[in-house]
Formats: structure tokens, sequence, C-alpha cells
């Protein structure tokens, strides 16, 4: 049986009287990338932060690599690399010397470091900007620089914080597929993120979490199959009588329907053929339309029917 | 792992444009500033001459009037002596002493009455007798004090020129009192050289206490509750007294060199004088970069405060421990003795202050170690509160 990379179990933590983490579990699989999606001040970094050993916590247990984690575990915070949600880099230091200087502390090795600094510098494409300071650096590069110090070192066990917070799209893209390309190379990676979108685009498994609790935890597609809602089905049209609204209603599947500003809405809970049911429907009643689409649901809408509200609200 | 931390935190030291303006270029540009203030001062000031006794080695001719002595190449050599007095006596806007010519036991009981500041012996070396008591006329027994020290040092050219060739006997005696005029026009200021060097010793006392920065710098990233870059070193394999000590052994030495520069500045641009103890004058300036470094760490690894607020309120200490041993106020040291003396002894600018102090103008090691001593023990006691602070291990909330 594999020994899990992080394994977390009823992991309490208090801010004086403010629960942040309630009963928490969670156990990530080596070579995975999970994701932690959940909205801002649901916990997630204060999870990270537990995980590393930064912070006390009122109960529970909490192992890496099958080790318990305490704040002198050497050995085991070797293997980490952590992107924190802040960035973190020393304003005096041009990018080559930040990296140097948190790879150094990994890597004693002086002909290895500079080799793994040149690889950092090339993985995050910040090979025009070595002799730069930090201050000169733009929001997305810098977080680039920021992932780079995280990551230089080679880790096994990779937490990131957030990092494509205030990103401009063209950096959030390249931070994406460099992280893609980290879990190919081995390393098992953390994700948290209040994005829903990335989380999905980017994460094997989720788990999604509320004011400190684990909601609901699987692969997207299991998650999804959580909820009722499978199918939302859109039409644009002028007007339509209450008696048709309650005759599609009556459909196969169809859960609930609403009518407001000239657009329909069928919310159904699976089947197939949905849609083609529908326009035939209303083809029948000789009502015309406009646009139609159907959707399948996405996170949020997972968020929204265990929480009862939006994941950015 | 060390030196990776220690390498890394000097470069940042150097490159610190805040710091390097605060303690390099600020106390330099403070210092030039004191500088031609007093030269100011000391060219308007009107110096009085200084009431003098001159007791000879043949009391004979003390009782004798000004008769021109015989011209022999012997009487001159003799009477060398006098003719500097003489040529220092003469009454102009340099003249220096106002100087009577009397005996042994006369010229006691005028200082005895305060009405001379000194008597100058012409024995073998001349020798000069002052008052204990007159505390309040330092400056002028330190110009008697320096024209004796520099007419011994030109007494055996006086002697050579004599004997060789004494037609050049003027020149060489104008140039003599020419040299204790300019010892005097440099030290003379508001009143006393110890005053104007009293405040180049603040100045470098409140250089010493900006080493907070240094401190502040190192404790802030060494916790990670206190800076993103301390949570970051915080997970890292590295133990974080190890790096902290990298941390603070660099800013000892960007402090350290920066006060360097400041006293070699001083001494060799602005020519000030503090006396033979060179060595111990980079020593004091260590011990007190030392303290300010401490104080800094132990401010720094205190409590949560944001850490501007810890900047200021380090700030805040330096100039108030800075004024109250008178970097404004000359005479502020005194006043505070008078009021409340414990506060001199545990005020680190005044502890500093008055080790040059005592180095340079009282040449007592004993008070000077006082002070060092009393500096270390504070040092100590702050960086034992800031690694105890450092060396917590978890945190109750970043
Ligand atoms: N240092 C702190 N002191 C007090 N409360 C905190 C602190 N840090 C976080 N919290 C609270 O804990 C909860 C979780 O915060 P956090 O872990 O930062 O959430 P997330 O990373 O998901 O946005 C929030 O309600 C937040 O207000
Ligand atoms: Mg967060």
């Amino acid at each position: 049986m594999n020994i899990p990379a992080v394994k977390v179990e009823n992991l309490v933590k208090r801010y004086r009287e403010l629960v942040a983490l309630d009963h928490f579990n969670l156990q990530i699989e080596d070579g995975e990338i999970f994701g932690l999606l959940g909205p801002n001040g649901s916990g997630k970094t204060t999870t990270i932060n537990c995980i590393l050993s930064l912070l006390t916590y009122d109960k529970g247990s909490i192992e890496v690599f099958g080790k318990e984690m305490h704040p002198d575990s050497y050995d085991l915070k070797r293997q980490i690399g952590v992107v924190l949600q802040n960035v973190a880099v020393f304003d005096e230091l041009t990018v080559c010397e930040n990296i140097d200087y948190f790879c150094g502390l990994y890597i004693r090795d002086k002909a290895k470091r500079k080799q793994y600094v040149n690889e950092a510098i090339d993985f995050v494409e910040l090979g025009d900007f070595r002799k730069f300071y930090p201050k000169k650096l733009s929001g997305g590069l810098l977080r680039r620089l920021n992932i780079a110090c995280g990551i230089a070192h080679k880790p096994k066990l990779i937490f990131l914080d957030e990092p494509t917070v205030a990103v401009d799209p063209q950096s959030r893209n390249k931070i994406l597929e460099g992280i893609q390309e980290l879990n190919r190379q081995g390393a098992t990676i953390i994700y948290t993120s209040h994005y829903m979108e990335e989380v999905e685009q980017l994460c094997t498994r989720i788990a999604i979490m509320d004011k400190g609790k684990n909601l609901a935890i699987g692969t997207k597609e299991e998650l999804k199959q959580l909820i009722k809602k499978k199918e939302i089905v859109s039409i644009e049209i002028l007007s339509i009588p209450e008696e048709d609204l309650t005759a599609i209603r009556e459909l196969p599947h169809v859960y609930e329907v609403r009518f407001q500003n000239h657009q329909l809405q069928v919310l159904l809970n699976g089947g197939k053929h949905n849609l083609i049911r529908i326009l035939n429907y209303l083809q029948s009643k000789e009502l015309s339309f406009g646009r139609v689409y159907s959707e399948m649901p996405t996170l949020n809408d997972v968020f929204l029917e265990i929480t009862g509200k939006e994941l950015r609200d | 792992m060390f030196i990776h931390s220690f390498r890394y935190s000097l470069l940042q030291f150097f490159r610190n444009k805040t710091q390097v303006f605060w303690n390099l270029f600020f106390p330099i540009a403070l210092a030039t500033m004191f500088h031609f203030a007093f030269a100011g001062l000391s060219a308007d000031e009107k110096f009085d001459p200084i009431p003098t006794a001159v007791v000879l080695k043949h009391d004979s001719a003390a009782s004798a009037s000004h008769e021109s002595p015989p011209e022999s190449d012997y009487s001159l050599y003799q009477n060398s002596f006098r003719e500097t007095i003489d040529a220092l006596n003469e009454p102009g806007d340099d003249r220096l002493f106002d100087a009577v010519y009397t005996t042994e036991e006369e010229a006691l009981s005028l200082l005895e009455k305060k009405e001379i500041i000194g008597i100058l012996y012409e024995d073998d070396p001349v020798r000069l007798s002052i008052s204990a008591e007159m505390t309040n006329m330092k400056l002028e027994q330190s110009i008697l004090n320096t024209f004796v020290e520099e007419y011994c040092m030109y007494f055996e050219t006086i002697a050579d020129i004599a004997s060789d060739n004494p037609e050049r006997l003027p020149a060489v005696i104008e140039s003599l009192s020419k040299d204790v005029g300019y010892i005097r026009e440099t030290s003379y200021s508001d009143g006393s050289m110890d005053e104007m060097l009293t405040y180049f010793f603040n100045l470098i006392a409140m250089t010493c206490l900006y080493a907070f920065m240094g401190g502040l710098q190192a404790a802030l990233q060494s916790q990670a509750n206190l800076s993103a870059l301390g949570t970051r070193k915080g997970i890292s394999p590295v133990p974080k007294l190890l790096s902290a000590c990298g941390s603070l052994l660099s800013a000892l030495v960007f402090h350290f060199s920066a006060l360097c520069l400041l006293l070699l500045y001083l001494i060799f641009a602005l020519k000030i004088n503090f006396g033979s103890e060179g060595g111990f004058i980079f020593f004091t300036a260590l011990i007190g970069c030392i303290a300010g470094i401490s104080f800094g760490f132990f401010i720094g690894s205190l409590g949560k405060m944001n850490e501007n607020i810890k900047y200021s309120l380090l700030m805040a200490f330096s100039m108030f421990c800075s004024f109250f041993s008178g970097l404004m106020v000359g005479n502020m040291r005194i006043l505070v003795d008078q009021v409340c003396p414990w506060f001199n002894h545990i005020n680190p600018a005044a502890l500093i202050t008055d080790s040059f102090y005592a180095l340079s103008i009282c040449q007592s090691h004993t008070r000077y170690f006082e002070n060092i001593l009393v500096l270390f023990i504070l040092s100590a006691l702050c960086c034992f509160g800031g690694v105890m602070m450092v060396r917590r291990k978890k945190y109750d909330a970043l």
C-alpha cells in the first residue's frame, strides 16, 4: 500500500474564538495534483501552515510521507517546496540571487545549485530578467519569481497557495502549464485557489472547503455526480404562457423551470436528449425562440448546492 | 548554511539605500555640518589671553625687567624659552599669554588666588602646573598643556638652530607660536574644545544606535509571524537561530564598516583629534554598534507589532538617548547628571559618549571600561531576550 504524501486527521485550529479549521480531514496520494478549493477565508492557508508546522493547532494529527510533522523535521522539510500566498523575496537581491538564496537553504553543493537555479529560471521563463531587482518586475513576473524561489530545489511535495492571484492571463497560463510539468516530473502538488476554473482545469482531485470544513472530496466528475443538477438548458424566448411552463416542468428529468428577462432556464437531473425534447415541445406550441445552449454543471454549481451560496460573492 | 545566510544578508545591507543613507551619509553630512558650524564660531570668538606665571630657571632673571639679553649663542639658546613666551605675549589679535615673570612662591600664591591659570617652569623639560580646582578653565588649561607639549617637541630643533645658525631662531619661534595659535583656533568654540569633541562623540554614539536597523531586520526576517520572508525561512530545513546569527553578524560587519568610514572621515578629513588611543576609539565604536544591533534585535523580536511601528519606536529611542546624552544640547549630560544621575549610567548613547570622553579627555581607563561593561551587559540582555523569542518554533497565528 502506498504511503500518502500528506495525511491530515481531525485537525482543529482556533484563532481565539474563531474556529478556522473544524475537524478537517485530508489525504493526498503521491503523484497527485490536489486542489483545495474554497472562498476567501475558508481556511486554505491555515491548512497549509498547519501542515508545514508553522502554526500550533488544538487537535488532530498531521503526517507527511508517513512521518509526523514537527518544526524541526528537517529531513521532511528538505523534500517540501512552498509557494506562499504572499510574495516573499528580498528587494535588495536580483532575480538570480533570490532564487540562489532559497535554493541554497536546501542544497549545499554549489555546482548542483547553480544548475538548479538556471533550470528554475528557465522554468518560469525569467531568463531575460536575471539581473533585475524585484521592484522592477511586473506583478505576473514577480509571482513567477516567487514560484521559482519555492521550487528551485526540486522538491517532491509542492504547496502552492493561490499562486495566480492578481496575475495577468498570460502569466497565469504559464504558471498552470508549469505546475503540470512539475507534476509530470514526479512532484506531488497541493494547489489552493478560489478560482474554480483553474482547479477544474488543473487538478486530478479536489476538496471543496468552506468555513474550515472539508465538504466534499473527489475528482471533478465525482463531485459533479454528488449534486442533483446535471444539465442546464437556456433558451432565449420573447414570452411564454404560464401553462407551457407548467407543461415543461412535467417533462422527464426536469426538476426546475425559471423564466425571467426573456430567458427560459430548465434544470435537469440527468437523462439524455433533454435539449431535443424541450425544443420539440416549444415547436409543437409554435413558440419562436432565439439562441439555445446547454451547459454541464460547474464546480460553482457543486459549491452552490452544498453550501447554498456562490463560490465567489 | 551560516555562511550562505551571512553572505546574502550582507549583500542586502550594502544594497539597502535607506540603511546606507542613515548609517553612512547622514552621519557624515552631520559631521561636516558640525565642523563648519564650529569653524564659523571659532572665527567669530574673541579670545582673551591666558593669565600665566612664568618661573625662569635663574630666579635673578625673573626679577629683572625686559632688558635685552646678551648677544651670545649661549644666551640665545638659554633664552629661547623666554623669547617664545615673549612672542606669544605680544599685544595684538593673536596674543596667547598674559604672562608675568615671577618667583615660584609668588606664582603659587597667584595660582591659589586664581589670578592665573597655570605656571610654566623653565625646567628641563619645561613643566606646567595647574590647579585641579579650576574646572571651568579646561580649555585654557589644555591650551597651556598643548603649548608645553609643542615646546618640548620644538625644543631640540631650537637648541640645534641656536647653536648652528642663530639668525634663524626668530623664524622658528614664530612658527612655534603659530602652531600653538592654530591649536587655539581649531579647538576654540563656544568656550570649550571638549564641548566640540562631545558633539562628535555624540554623533558617533547616534550612529552606533542607528545600527538598530540591522538588528531589526535580522529579527523580522527570522520569525515566521513577522514577515513573509520569515515564514519562508521557517519552512526551510535551516534552523532559525543559525540563519538569524548569520544575519546578525552581517549586520555587525555592515554597521561597523560604516562607523569605521565615519571615524576615518572625522580623523583624516575633518582633522578631529581623538587623542592617542586610536585602537580603543574603534573598539568603542564596535561595542556601540553591537549595542545598537542588540536593541534592534530585541525590539524586532518582541511582539507582533507592525514593522513600521517597531522602526519608529527604535528611531525615537535612538533620538531620545542621543538627546539626553547631548547631541543637540552640548551640556545635556551634565544636566542629567544633576537631575537623575542613574540615567547616564544606562543611557547607551551617554555610555558611548562617555567612553570616548574617558578615552580622549580624561584618559581614565577605569571609567572607560565601566562604561564598556555596562554597554556589554545591556547588549547581552537584549540578545538573550531576542534569542528566546526567535527560538519559538510554532506560532498561534501568522
Ligand atoms: N492571523 C490570524 N488571526 C486571526 N484570524 C485569522 C488569522 N489568519 C486567518 N484568520 C482567519 O481564519 C480564517 C481562515 O483564513 P485563511 O486560512 O487565511 O483562509 P484562506 O486562505 O482560505 O483565504 C479566516 O476567517 C480568517 O479571518
Ligand atoms: Mg489564503
